[in-house]
């Protein structure tokens, strides 16, 4: 497997955090941080239906960055943005800009497929497919051109530790994944993502069909992972958002509120709407 | 006047929970004031029931604090509280501690007006720690105003009312060195009227710590450990970054 690929981006080029426009904290620099994902003044259109309204911000590179806000607030489709997943809906459109390390993801000539391989995403729901355990995590793999059986079995070795489930499942390998539980199928799921090596990881309110120890383990792994994938998170849940993430962003209604550094935006949040949400009153 | 919305959370239960944590440090804070008031009463004027008066309320105020720290755990446990909650929590949490141990110092001054006094507490030292007293407890009643209201400029002027205390006390300071310089015989009685006023004095830095909280309920600013100067200047800057 070569590490190289058409999205492999000039880190040189790669832009450094500038203090931002409105939904940005103020003078923030990410602490030496380089971005990896820049959205400019991105809307997105169901139909005639505007769903994403004039959104920018700047997401740090090997971070958890969770958004958060109220269901139909738009944080999922901005989520499903970063790996062109909305393209699969006819009816949707997109003006503005998204660049993941530098590059624009929806220019001309940029190859889907490619772009989905260095964005991982996971979803509430568990989703491992009809196989074992070993395959679900081969699966990217092989599609990858990678058929060497000890190149395979040292991958999903290296995944499957890298998603806290190795010493769970060494000994049934073989066995299909759907014997394994919930949270035992989400983490599965996890190292699929990563057996592909991304360089980010999009999570979908990863937990919420999880119990709360299987939850705080793939909370665990996300600490973990985060030494090496930027990940970016969708949540319901604000005390996870609280726990995991480094940076939050409050969106309402389609629109960016205020993003900031977690520790500031649950305890001093900046705007009136965002305390609102966070402590539970009716704005 | 409810600048922190405390009454508009979804959870109405919740809303209550704070409320009546809320009205309770205001309890426990007036029940304080009387210590602080009856204490220096106590000192000036001899009156020995005041002072048994102080000493057996210490029991309720301790108890009261016990039971609102606990009230405050639930709260974290259960309502895992954010922003401006959980910088209520925080700030009751530390104001109760502080007016707990001014409850405390209360009642060493009532214990020491319990000392025999006279012929070495002149009138005009009387006078001065009754002043003294009275600064404290002004500067007590303004900051638990400000905590009622969450009064960023009560506040202020409760750490600027510290200073003048601070100077009463050293006036007060230097008369009984002289005293004691005089008439060495009255040393040991002196010493306790000096302790008695390093007690009021300790009182009015405790209110200026609570001071300090109810800028940090307010604002989200730390202030303590910063010069009157650097405070007003940090709040100045947040009120233009705003």
């Amino acid at each position: 497997m070569t590490n190289q690929t058409p999205l492999e981006f000039n880190k040189s080029g790669a832009e450094q955090p500038t203090p931002a426009s409105a939904g940005e904290a103020p003078g923030h620099n990410f602490a030496g941080q380089q971005v990896a994902v820049s959205v400019n003044n991105l809307n997105l259109y169901y139909g005639a239906t505007q769903a994403l309204h004039d959104v920018s911000l700047r997401i740090p590179e090997k971070q958890v960055t969770a958004f958060i806000g109220p269901s139909g607030c738009g944080k999922s489709t901005l989520l499903r943005c970063f790996n062109r997943l909305n393209d699969l809906i006819d009816i949707c459109r997109i003006d503005g800009e998204i660049l993941l390390n530098g590059r624009d993801i929806y220019a001309d000539g940029v190859e889907v497929a490619e772009l989905r391989r260095e964005v991982g995403i996971v979803f509430q729901k568990p989703n491992p497919f009809p196989k074992s355990i070993y395959e679900n995590v081969a699966y990217g793999l092989r599609i990858q051109g990678m058929n060497k059986r000890r190149q395979l079995d040292e991958t999903v070795e290296w995944a499957l530790r890298g998603a806290a489930l190795w010493d769970e499942v060494r000994e049934r390998l073989h066995d299909s994944a759907f014997g394994l539980s919930g949270g035992q199928q989400q983490r599965l799921v996890i190292a699929r993502a990563i057996a592909v090596q991304p360089k980010f990881i999009l999570l979908d309110e990863p937990c919420s069909a999880l119990d709360p120890i299987s939850t705080l383990k793939v909370e665990e792994l996300i600490n973990e992972l985060k030494s090496q994938y930027t990940i970016i998170m969708v949540t319901h849940n604000m005390q996870q958002a609280a726990r995991v993430s480094d940076y939050t962003a409050f969106m309402y209604m389609g629109e960016l509120i205020e993003f900031g550094d977690t520790d500031q935006v649950f305890t001093k949040p900046r705007l009136k709407k965002t305390e609102d949400y966070i402590t539970g009153r009716y704005g | 006047m409810d600048k922190l919305h405390i009454g508009q959370h979804i959870s109405r239960q919740f809303n209550e929970e704070l409320e009546e944590v809320r009205s309770k440090v205001l309890l426990m804070g007036g029940m304080v004031e009387e210590q602080l008031a009856h204490a220096v009463k106590a000192l000036v004027s001899g009156k020995a029931s005041l002072a048994r008066e102080v000493i057996e309320s210490d029991a309720r105020v301790n108890s009261l604090e016990v039971e609102i720290d606990e009230e405050c755990t639930r709260i974290v446990a259960r309502r895992q509280p954010a922003a401006t909650d959980l910088r209520l929590v925080m700030t009751v949490i530390k104001t109760i501690n502080d007016l707990e141990r001014i409850g405390d110092e209360a009642k060493r001054v009532a214990r020491m007006s319990q000392e025999e006094l006279d012929g070495v507490l002149s009138d005009q030292v009387r006078a001065e720690l009754s002043h003294m007293g009275e600064l404290v407890r002004d500067m007590l009643h303004k900051v638990l105003n400000a905590f009622a209201r969450t009064d960023v400029d009560a506040a202020v002027e409760a750490v600027k009312a510290d200073k003048a205390v601070d100077r009463k006390y050293k006036g007060i300071i230097k008369q009984l060195i002289e005293h004691m310089s005089n008439d060495p015989e009255a040393v040991p009685t002196v010493i306790n009227i000096l302790w008695a006023a390093r007690s009021i004095e300790r009182m009015g830095d405790r209110c200026q710590n609570i001071a300090e909280y109810v800028i940090y309920l307010a604002l989200g600013m730390d202030v303590r450990h910063t010069s009157l100067d650097d405070i007003l200047a940090e709040i100045e800057a947040q009120s233009t970054a705003e």
